[in-house]
């Protein structure tokens, strides 16, 4: 993954690296964050991150200023970032999170209205053509957000979705 | 033999003659000495050796004294033994002086003339095992006498040094003693100086101004004079009133030296500094601090969130400190507590507590790592907001009825002449541009991005440009630390700020303010404006706006777009912002629409710079809205 991140001038800044204490201060520095979490996953077309690996991702060691967030702060960000659905931890531990640079509405949205457009609807289509249309937000989506999007369709009944042998298919009305 | 010491013949009390001896002869261990033919005389305590006519005694304590022995006979010696060996324990430490200092034996020799004086022999073993030393403990003159230091070693030194530590406990009570005296001393000398006082009061004119000012400077070097003390007063509050009062009196000024504020144990030393007797607890100066703020002194307590109290001055608030700070923390980037103590010279732990008042007041930021605790300003509460607004002017329009509708110079309501009309215009947006400009220099960076002549272009080329002048604008708002960058623009302008947010929005803009615009292209055709516009049918609907409606736009932009129009502007207008508005609509997103009464398509934005203007407001209130 080689593209290259516009870092915010925060990234520079060392005091973002601590949490603020002051609220005021602090919502602003977690907006800040978010932006630069969302941006970054979406810039280099992740949707998962391991707190495993928080050491080595750039994002949050700055090496230029010497500044790194540790696991409990990135713990405190994600929360924040839950509220606003912007991610979801997948196990208990808070180990492995769920990032989602569109909300699972706004991904389900995008899906829906793409099909509507490009008339995809009222015929199956499987998970791996959707994911491989090229050119599109959704192109090489994380299956199981591509599932989880798909599902909030289901229940907004403007989907269904269909098992098929070894994978899975979805209607969209 | 060194266990012998100088002594007298004299007898101690309790001491008793037994027995004398004649021609004896002292040998240190193996060693000939030169004591010889002395008379021996034991008593119940020692054996005093001296020379017959002479007035020097050795004599050697019987408690020394641990075996005694005869000698065993030499073998190629037919006569019996005439040596007595005596062992001796260790002699202590200080002793008297006597005639051998150091000697590496453990024991002597009485030598007798001729044989053993078998008698003095028995006489001298009952008195060492009745041990009479043991029960009386001898006086010992030679204790009074002053010592003569003649050891030298390490013994010597640690004796010396023992010696005068003795010498400086001494001195040191004897010392306290003095100051009892000096503390009396002192009152009389306070008593003195306030005589003096008072007299040179009365008899001004009779002392130079030198003089006066030279005797006030010793009188203050005093102390105070006439200390607040509790016996004066019947009630515990009006003496720490009393007391507040000359607290204040006394610290004002050196408080006012160290920037206002003072930690409350230095107070309290300088206050006992000053009194210099009559010391006050520190219970009691507490006390009278806590009643400082209620008798409206010019000096009050506080405590801060850690628990340190000072003493600061009333007049000084938090604000005023905060300004202050705020602007050192501009100038240095950043600051630790010890380069403000340094800076203010106040105390660290005064310098924390003031960082930490200013990060209260949301004007510092901390960053805390293995480099320490450091303070920023706060630029994440910084709010540059960028506001990048479109303007296009329109040429002179020609009358038709399309044209009509879409030449907003024919729907104003001030001028008839409609060139006039877009004159003035030009003139009071300029204007409008330079106002806003001085005024909100430092507030928000508001660029003016004019088109001398828009359709001398293609209006392909100017969205590639204006797409390059965002892409340029977000990266000196990433470099200048902007918070936000809105787009907005007016009629023409608002196509250009529409068209970006339809494009797919590869740019994060904050928001967008679209005043009078025109969201679909294709009425245009078939006015005269098209012949610099160039459009078909094809052309126009790829430039409009409301035809590449972007399904990507998020919840992001919930109430952060408005479009608006003047009450007065034509219904082909009117029209245009309501089909644009219902795309939005469309895919759910809130969005804010006005409708400005008694403006015109001009006046819409040149009263932009009246504070009260009803759109100025909404503008201002949306962007400073919370995302």
């Amino acid at each position: 993954m080689t593209v290259e991140i516009k870092w915010p001038w925060q990234y520079n800044f060392p005091p973002f690296f601590t949490i603020q204490p002051n609220l005021e201060t602090r919502k602003k520095q977690l907006e800040a964050w978010k932006t630069l979490i969302l941006n970054y996953f979406k810039q280099t077309n992740q949707y998962i991150l391991d707190l495993s690996d928080i050491s080595n991702l750039e994002l949050f060691n700055n090496s230029s200023i010497s500044r790194s967030l540790n696991r409990d702060d990135v713990i405190l960000i994600l929360d924040f970032l839950t509220r606003s659905e912007n991610a979801e931890a997948i196990d208990k531990n808070k180990n492995r999170w769920y990032i989602y640079w569109h909300s699972l509405r706004e991904w389900a949205h995008i899906i829906y209205s793409w099909a509507q457009k490009t008339n995809r609807t009222n015929s199956v289509l499987t998970f791996y053509e959707i994911r491989s249309t090229p050119n599109e937000e959704f192109t090489e989506l994380n299956e199981e957000i591509l599932s989880k999007a798909l599902q909030l369709l289901e229940s907004q009944e403007k989907a269904e979705i269909i098992l098929l042998q070894d994978t899975c298919g979805v209607k969209i009305f | 033999m060194d266990r012998f010491e100088y002594s007298t013949s004299n007898l101690q009390p309790n001491e008793s003659y037994i027995l004398r001896s004649y021609n004896i002869k002292l040998y240190d261990g193996d060693n000939k000495t030169l004591f010889e033919n002395g008379e021996l005389i034991l008593t119940s305590h020692r054996l005093i050796w001296f020379l017959p006519g002479s007035n020097n005694y050795l004599s050697l304590y019987l408690k020394y004294i641990v075996y005694i022995e005869e000698e065993k006979p030499n073998v190629f010696m037919f006569s019996k033994s005439k040596r007595l060996n005596l062992y001796l324990i260790e002699p202590p430490k200080i002793r008297p002086p006597g005639p051998v200092s150091i000697s590496s034996f453990n024991f002597i020799k009485l030598s007798f003339k001729d044989k053993l004086d078998i008698e003095f022999v028995n006489a001298l073993n009952n008195v060492v095992q009745q041990k009479k030393w043991e029960t009386v403990e001898l006086v010992q003159k030679t204790d009074v006498k002053p010592p003569i230091k003649f050891r030298t070693g390490i013994v010597g030194i640690e004796r010396s040094l023992e010696e005068k530590q003795k010498a400086t406990n001494e001195s040191i009570s004897v010392a306290f003693q003095d100051l009892n005296k000096l503390m009396l001393m002192a009152k009389d000398m306070v008593d003195l100086s306030k005589n003096i006082s008072t007299k040179i009061k009365d008899k001004q004119g009779d002392i130079t101004d030198d003089e006066t000012i030279k005797f006030k400077s010793y009188l203050l070097s005093l102390g105070v004079e006439d200390p607040v003390t509790r016996d004066t007063f019947q009630s515990d509050s009006e003496y720490f009133t009393q007391l507040a009062n000359e607290i204040c009196r006394i610290i004002e000024k050196p408080i006012n030296e160290v920037s206002g504020i003072m930690v409350l144990t230095d107070v309290y030393c300088r206050v006992n500094r000053a009194r210099g007797l009559e010391l006050l607890s520190p219970q009691d100066f507490l006390s009278a601090c806590k009643m400082m703020e209620k008798l409206k002194l010019p000096i009050v307590l506080r405590q801060f969130d850690s628990g340190v109290k000072v003493l600061q001055l009333a007049s000084q608030s938090d604000e005023v400190i905060v300004d202050y700070i705020q602007s050192l923390l501009i100038q240095s980037t950043f600051l630790t507590a010890e380069n403000l103590a340094k800076i203010l010279d106040i105390p660290v732990i005064l310098a924390k507590e003031r960082l930490i008042i200013v990060e209260k007041f949301s004007k510092a930021c901390r960053d805390e790592s293995i480099e320490g605790l450091r303070f920023y300003p706060n630029k994440f509460l910084e709010d540059l907001y960028a506001f990048c607004f479109f303007f296009l002017l329109p040429m002179n329009s020609i009358n038709f009825e399309t044209e009509k509708q879409y030449s907003p110079s024919q729907w104003c309501s001030r001028h008839r002449r409609s060139d006039k009309v877009e004159q003035n215009h030009i003139e009071n947006v300029t204007k409008l541009s330079q106002d806003v400009k001085n005024k909100f220099q430092c507030e928000s960076n508001i660029l003016f991005y004019q088109y001398q002549n828009p359709f001398s272009v293609s209006l392909d080329t100017i969205m590639t440009e204006m797409e390059e002048l965002v892409e340029f604008l977000l990266e000196i708002g990433n470099a200048r630390n902007w918070s936000s960058l809105w787009l907005g623009g007016h009629s023409a302008g608002a196509h250009l700020a529409a068209s970006i947010l339809c494009c797919n929005l590869r740019f994060s803009i904050s928001g967008f303010i679209l005043i009078s615009g025109i969201y679909d292209l294709r009425p245009l055709i078939n006015t005269s404006f098209n012949a610099a516009l160039k459009l078909n049918d094809n052309s126009a609907k790829k430039l409009s706006p409301i035809f590449k409606f972007s399904t990507v736009l998020g919840a992001p932009f919930n109430n952060k777009i408005l479009l608006v129009m003047g009450e007065f502007e034509s219904p082909a207008f009117l029209e245009q912002q309501q089909r644009f508005a219902q795309e939005f609509i469309k895919i759910g997103l809130k969005i804010k629409t006005e409708i400005i009464s008694n403006a015109d398509h001009f006046q819409i934005v040149e009263w932009l710079n009246d504070e009260n203007y009803s759109l100025t407001k909404i503008i201002i209130e949306m962007i400073r809205a919370e995302s």
